[in-house]
């Protein structure tokens, strides 16, 4: 194929690292996959919600006559139970902000819904939902940080609860995290070189291709059972337990496909309570979707203004950095206070920094609510960080790959995995190898200097690198729950079952956790199935995000297939009379099963299936095996881009014809699927740098593109560079502490591109921008010397 | 929020005229209550989106009389011929580059293969592809009601943002403009956020080439104005003259003086006015290169 | 609720033909997922924008979720679950996007190999470039593209290879 990926070698795995085709591959090539907004059961009612018009009002009265009269069942706030709670379970209660109700009497954001209907037919339900009439009183509102923190503002909140405690909120400051090492001040003034700038990221949305659905069933004992876009389902099954004054067992969540994440699933997204409310009032089934204007009036990615100072010496060694950001989170804080830890964590993990000052302030504003995006926060610091150190290399007259050899944290150096909390020692790091090799691979040396750039079209290269964690384990309980529970099962045929919580979001989780097993297991990876999954059939997993579904889920998986695997060799060694300590399994690629054996002794071998079986006829049981497991380590996956960009300077248009995208996975256990990553974050991260962003009419609140993908712009294949033109590689590292070597990718992938557009723009044309996304209005404009805003001056 | 992008919950009678005739008497008797629906990929968003309500709407998308594709002495293009078909239609004539790319631009294949040169107009959105390069054909529609038959000029079709001269009673037929002479050639140029969207602004140039003098030249432009515009007082400053660097410039300069763009979601109004330019320049170097074979 | 606005319609839909009654509002898109239980074809803006809603009406391209159902009364319609090989397996375009990795949420793919089998179909040798414009109405958020382009380039050389038996048709017999 050409591709270095596909050249992956499997070190000394038989079924890791090899290319496999995805297990739920037939299904979505086929149409067959069913995703929540494809279910369907009968006597199922279709939903509607109510939205508020206003981005900052009180609900007077609501009267549903109306919608009653033409056959729909209706829910107000009054008929929801009226606790407080954030939407995403993974922190501790006592860390957890809780200012969310199922459906609200204040709405602080235009589309917070107030009401909801469910009838035979969507379009009934559509009719019903805009019979209902709402008395509102508008209250002002605020769509900037900056002035919503000001004296005057409108006050959002007045308190809200942190853990089960009242919390009253001041200046719309959701809340405020500083974290520090050293002496900031005694480092400044070591410094040689002083660089402070302002960066700003936009405001993304993340335009994952499914819309939010949920169905839920109410079950005659008073239970529920659900189908939604989840991303955990343990946490909206403790979640919906508690709203709803449910026992644990009597609801069942189901794992249900989703057409794409990328962190707006994290938490239990607002139509599934309302859902679940709707299907207990109504004793029917009930499904809602979301429209495409509803889900990004939802959701969107944190932005952050961040304004960063690194003090270096004469020889490139960073003595100290400082990082302050504001983050723009809208109406509600669903998880603001882990992504100011995290952002402080990538700050402190990039580059070396005896000194170091990290404030960040999460700030309420009346508009869509942000959540965690690939990335959370990384991409931003990443962003801040990298084009700061194209600044600082440009002052000291350093190549930017060496000023960046110099400074990065590596190996043997402690890594914040989510912030102050979550720290481990870094024991494998390809970095070097990818900006050595990368470099090579992108023409670093010819990439020319701006001022030597003529003519309409000009090219320029850039290099942006980071990481992310690979999950949130840590020796220590902490701020952030981290756990998977796995089970593993041998079939009486020989297959293997595997079950977990873990959901794929299409980077190939679930396909990677049973190649997992299957090494373990010494089996054939077509014969790993892996199991359907809800809350009632597997152990608690906290939830698929950070980056945790190979490392954190495949090694749990790893540890109950090392449990099963130690019941099924206690079984072979009664029927082959070998210790079972001596006894290996290995799968017989001719015969395509896996076959337990004693390595030398030609006559001791025998079946998987044989052992199984005889072990079911003998009854001496199953060998199955459950285990919860918590990782003890959170290892950096690094990553690296460069980037070429070409630059139309007559129209501003900038396109991407080359780029080379490198991670550090440790052994990679599907490199197709990761390869596919990279490829999908350098499209997303380019989108981030050049296109993406949403933004609010201040008369009215709303999103100026209305929510509809017409005016919220994505990339498509004819924008994207060549299939040649895009190389993939992986570092050859091995991380001992991960399931068979392997780290994480998935948000890796994303995390530097943005940097690595921006200081390729710098290369093009000798033009720094501070704010993303740079459009070609901000390109013109900066190059005609047009006032601007977001070009930093020379 | 009254927009759901997921159903249409207006109220309508479909009907399906089986000749133009019937379907000019329906829209006589209904008027302002009906649309009639060709391709539909504007009107349905339209409707979803709560802008526009017909009561009735006419589906002329079977009607053969409006998808005649001719070529002669004049061009013709029926109002209801999918783009699908009219472009490899224009490619095969060889001559009309400008129009063929404007389609082409249109994006996506599953909007080409239903959507018409007529739907386009009858939209009468400013933004819209077809108009400039047509306004440069010196186009003309042929416009049909139940009573009579009118010839409408296309540079005087559009009056406003979404406002054409066209009366509730009429239909479009079909767009019709001259055949090329030798020399003459044109171009389209386009700019969008994405490689599939609306436009942020364009520019269509016709001109017609005798060695190094241009003998006729025609420039219009989309999306910097409440309609699609005609550059005349640009055009006049290289009718008749010699073609050099100079002139190219002060035409540009024109064009852009000649254009009244304003901030939108798509870019900002000093963008629309810079671009306008290059736009310009890049498809007059196109179409006079081209007015040479 | 019946009125005497409601229309009965007939769609072939993959080679079976339906009857349906179908209010004149009523989109494609909902008509084949709803009354048809073909979920294969997604609703994902609604504005014609993404194409995920791609379906074929007489053989060409177009947008279920801006298409009326009453406007597709006598035409044939094929959506993803009329794709197969000649023997019923798997159309060389599916093998290939599960070879070249062109999957990941899935939620595209459908929109996807109708567009790529267009595409072929028109043009058995197209160049990168072309392939990448005749699915540029279909977006995707996860592949960045590449796994695609790559899963067509290898469809197309399969498919023009000179065949052993006959060349995969890509719609199911009718019944």
């Amino acid at each position: 194929m050409g591709n270095e990926a596909r050249q992956m070698t499997a070190r000394e795995f038989t079924t890791v690292g090899t290319v496999t085709r995805r297990k739920d591959g037939l299904a979505k090539v086929t149409g067959t996959e069913t995703y929540a907004s494809d279910m369907e059961l009968p006597y199922m009612l279709h939903a509607r919600v109510l939205r508020s018009p206003y981005p900052h009002a009180r609900v007077v009265s609501i009267d549903t006559s109306e919608a009653e009269r033409m056959g729909a069942i209706c829910i107000t706030p009054d008929d929801v139970p009226d606790i407080r709670y954030n939407e995403r379970q993974v922190s501790v209660p006592v860390k957890t902000y809780r200012d969310r109700t199922v459906l609200p009497w204040v709405v602080r954001q235009v589309g917070e819904g107030v009401a909801a209907v469910a009838a035979r037919t969507e379009a009934l339900a559509e009719r019903a939902m805009r019979a209902i009439k709402v008395e509102w009183e508008e209250l002002p509102a605020v769509f900037d940080v900056h002035k919503a923190m000001a004296e005057d503002a409108p006050q959002i909140y007045e308190n809200v609860l942190l853990g089960d405690a009242e919390l009253p909120v001041e200046h719309n400051i959701a809340c405020f995290r500083q974290v520090s090492v050293g002496d900031v001040a005694v480092g400044f003034d070591e410094a040689d070189l002083i660089v402070e700038r302002e960066y700003q990221t936009g405001r993304v949305y993340h335009a994952q291709m499914e819309p939010k659905a949920a169905m839920c069933r109410p079950l005659a004992d008073g239970g529920i059972e659900l189908w939604a876009t989840l991303q955990s389902i343990h946490n909206t099954l403790q979640l919906l337990g508690r709203i709803f004054a449910l026992p644990l067992s009597k609801i069942r969540v189901h794992r249900s496909s989703i057409g794409g994440a990328f962190g707006s699933s994290i938490q239990m997204n607002t139509p599934v309570a309302i859902c679940v409310a709707l299907a207990l009032k109504a004793r029917k089934p009930v499904k809602i979707v979301l429209t495409r204007e509803e889900d990004m009036y939802d959701h969107c990615k944190y932005p952050a203004e961040i304004r960063l100072k690194y003090g270096v010496k004469h020889d490139g060694t960073i003595v100290a950095g400082e990082l302050k950001t504001l983050v723009d989170i809208g109406a509600h804080n669903i998880q603001a206070y882990p992504l100011l830890g995290c952002m402080s964590g990538w700050f402190v993990s990039l580059y070396r920094m005896p000194h170091m000052n990290f404030e960040g302030t999460a700030v309420y504003t009346n508009k869509t609510p942000a959540c965690a995006m690939q990335g959370y926060g990384n991409p931003d610091v990443s962003f801040a960080v990298e084009s700061h150190m194209d600044i600082i290399a440009e002052k000291l007259e350093m190549d930017p790959i060496e000023l960046r050899i110099k400074n990065y944290v590596g190996l043997g150096e402690e890594f914040w995995g989510q912030g102050p909390t979550v720290r481990s020692i870094i024991r494998s790091c390809g970095v070097e190898e990818m900006l050595r090799k990368g470099a090579t691979m992108i023409g670093w040396d010819q990439r020319g200097r701006p001022e030597d750039k003529t003519g309409r079209y000009r090219r320029g290269i850039g290099v942006g690198r980071t990481f992310h964690t690979s999950g949130t384990g840590a020796a220590m309980p902490g701020e952030v729950i981290d756990y998977s529970t796995a089970m593993v099962k041998v079939n009486e045929d020989g297959s293997v079952d595997m079950s977990t919580a873990l959901m794929c979001h299409g980077g190939g989780t679930l396909d990677a956790c049973a190649k997992l097993v299957a090494e373990e297991m010494g089996v054939p990876f077509d014969l790993v199935g892996v199991s359907p999954a809800s809350t009632t059939d597997t152990g608690y997993d906290v939830c698929t995000h950070a980056t945790r579904g190979v490392y954190c889920g495949g090694g749990s998986a790893v540890e109950a297939a090392k449990s099963a695997k130690a019941v099924l060799l206690d079984f072979a060694s009664r029927l082959i009379e070998v210790n079972p300590e001596a006894l290996q399994i290995a799968p017989d690629p001719e015969t395509g099963e896996g076959v337990i054996f004693l390595e030398g002794a030609a006559d001791k071998r025998i079946t998987v299936r044989e052992v199984a079986k005889a072990a079911q006829l003998k009854g001496w049981g199953t060998a199955i095996a459950v285990e919860s497991h918590r990782m003890v380590n959170c290892p950096p996956c690094f990553v690296t881009n460069f980037v070429e960009v070409e630059v139309d300077t007559c129209t501003g248009e900038v396109r991407v014809p080359r780029a080379v995208c490198a991670v550090d996975a440790g052994t990679v256990v599907n490199p197709d699927l990761a390869a596919g990553q990279l490829e999908g974050g350098l499209c997303r991260g380019i989108g981030q740098a050049l296109l993406e962003d949403t933004e609010y009419d201040p008369r009215t609140g709303e999103l100026t593109c209305g929510g509809m993908y017409i005016d919220y712009k994505l990339y498509t294949a004819e924008d994207m560079a060549s299939v040649d033109d895009v190389k993939v590689f992986f570092a050859d590292t091995y991380e001992p502490s991960g399931p068979f070597g392997a780290k994480g990718i998935g948000e890796a992938a994303n995390n530097a591109v943005a940097a690595a557009v921006m200081n390729a723009l710098e290369n093009a044309l000798g033009i720094r921008f501070q704010f993303i996304p740079i459009t070609p209005d901000m390109i013109l404009a900066a190059i005609h010397g047009w006032a601007c805003e977001g070009v930093l001056p020379a | 929020m009254t927009v759901n992008t997921r159903v249409l919950i207006n109220d309508f009678q479909y009907l399906v005229p089986a000749s133009l005739d019937e379907a000019l008497r329906s829209l006589d008797r209904y008027r302002e209550d009906a649309e009639v629906l060709a391709g539909g990929t504007d009107l349905i968003i339209q409707m979803k989106l709560g802008r526009r309500s017909p009561k009735i709407l006419i589906d002329i998308s079977k009607l053969e009389e409006l998808k005649r594709l001719e070529a002669g002495e004049k061009i013709l293009i029926g109002a209801g011929r999918r783009y699908m078909d009219v472009l490899p239609y224009l490619r095969g004539l060889g001559r009309y580059h400008g129009l063929a790319e404007a389609i082409d631009s249109i994006g996506k294949l599953q909007v080409l293969s239903v959507a018409t040169v007529g739907g386009n107009l009858g939209n009468g959105s400013p933004a819209a592809d077809t108009p400039p390069p047509l306004i440069t054909y010196g186009a003309r529609v042929r416009v049909m009601s139940a009573h009579m038959e009118r010839v409408i000029p296309l540079h005087e079709f559009h009056t406003g943002p979404g406002v054409i001269v066209l009366a509730p009673n009429e239909i479009i037929v079909d767009v019709e403009f001259d055949a090329f002479p030798d020399g003459r050639a044109s171009a389209f140029q386009k700019l969008t956020r994405v490689a599939s969207d609306i436009s942020k602004v364009t520019c269509a140039v016709t001109v017609e080439r005798d060695g190094e003098t241009c003998t006729q030249c025609r420039i219009a432009l989309g999306a910097v104005g409440p309609t699609p515009l005609r550059a005349r007082a640009a055009e006049a400053v290289l009718e008749g003259q010699t073609v050099d660097a100079h002139a190219v410039d002060e035409c540009a300069r024109l064009v852009v003086e000649s254009i009244s763009p304003i901030d939108d979601i798509r870019c900002s109004e000093m963008y629309r006015r810079e671009a306008a330019g290059v736009l310009f320049k890049d498809a007059f170097e196109t179409a006079w290169e081209r007015a040479t074979c | 609720m019946l009125t005497s606005c409601t229309n009965a319609i007939i769609l072939t839909v993959n080679g079976d033909e339906h009857m349906l009654v179908v209010e004149p509002n009523e989109l494609l898109i909902n008509v084949l997922r709803n009354e048809l239980g073909l979920t294969g074809s997604k609703y994902g803006c609604g504005t014609g924008q993404c194409g995920a809603c791609t379906v074929l009406i007489d053989g060409e391209p177009a947008l279920a979720c801006v298409t009326l159902a009453v406007a597709c009364d006598g035409k044939a319609i094929v959506t993803i679950e009329g794709i197969a090989g000649a023997d019923g397996g798997l159309h060389p375009i599916q093998d290939e996007f599960l070879n070249e990795n062109a999957v990941q949420c899935g939620f595209c793919t459908p929109g996807m190999i109708l567009m790529a089998g267009d595409l072929l179909k028109r043009n058995p040798h197209p160049t990168e470039d072309e392939i990448r414009h005749h699915i540029k109405g279909n977006i995707c958020r996860c592949t960045g593209y590449n796994g695609i382009v790559r899963a067509i380039q290898h469809a197309a050389a399969r498919m023009t290879e000179p065949p052993e038996v006959d060349e995969p048709e890509l719609v199911k017999e009718a019944r």
